[in-house]
């Protein structure tokens, strides 16, 4: 693995490039990256290499993002939604964020509700069993491509109403 | 804080695209991703806005 990351070095600084990371900061994530790979040491076995080695780099720039510009984490009647996640510890909410988030629900369930059947399944499939888009076309019997366009259409809907809630919240600061 | 970064859509659809390929991709995918990148500084920034909405979405 160390060896791939060495033969890919220079794919992976032209990925951070255009993921608009300044040089110094891409030699940075290098480092990171040998580091990381150092602590994995032999016990991963790891499917397609090359693209691990990708995902890696792109996770450390997310979080290093992230980082940078604090979310709050408590955005969390989402969380509770569908997908099934444990609410893990959230400071208590306001009555307004409560009120929020309730409505919020109600909008992601019916969301879901009026996505047609398959896209809805689809959408279960990719996202709470982790299956792949491959998979899940091999066994429905349809193309990878109709699959990608459920996907996007189930994602959208969700996407769009996560940024619903967040000028919600924002309103909502602006208020107080 | 309370300003809204203006997300031009047809980019943000692209982008969604990716995000949902590049779960499973392969080693050439997150190459054409990279390709996708270098063509407009946008794409990085409306990759990254896809990315958070989704990790704050699960």
């Amino acid at each position: 693995m160390k060896q791939l990351l060495l033969e890919m070095q220079g794919d992976l600084k032209r990925f951070a490039l255009a993921r608009q990371c300044d040089p110094a900061e891409v030699d940075d994530l290098v480092q990171d990256l040998f580091v990381k790979l150092n602590c994995a040491g032999n016990a991963i076995t790891i499917g397609n290499p090359r693209a691990y080695l990708y995902q890696m780099t792109n996770n450390l720039i997310l979080d290093r993002r992230r980082g940078r510009d604090r979310q709050s984490r408590r955005d969390d009647a989402w969380a509770r939604l569908h997908f099934g996640h444990e609410l893990a510890q959230c400071p208590a909410a306001s009555p307004e964020h409560t009120a929020i988030d309730r409505h919020l629900l109600a909008r992601v369930e019916a969301a879901l509700a009026a996505m047609p059947e398959r896209t809805a399944e689809i959408l279960r499939r990719y996202r709470l069993d982790g299956q792949s888009q491959r998979a899940i076309a091999d066994q429905l019997c349809i193309s990878l491509s109709a699959v990608e366009k459920h996907l996007q259409r189930a994602y959208r809907v969700l996407l769009d109403l996560r940024c619903d809630l967040e000028e919600d919240r924002a309103l909502e600061a602006g208020l107080n | 804080m309370n300003e809204r970064q203006v997300w031009d859509e047809a980019i943000l659809q692209q982008a969604l695209a990716w995000h949902l390929r590049l779960r499973d991709g392969d080693g050439d995918d997150w190459e054409d991703f990279t390709v996708w990148l270098e063509r407009e500084p946008a794409h990085s920034a409306a990759y990254d806005e896809i990315a958070r909405r989704d990790a704050a979405s699960s």
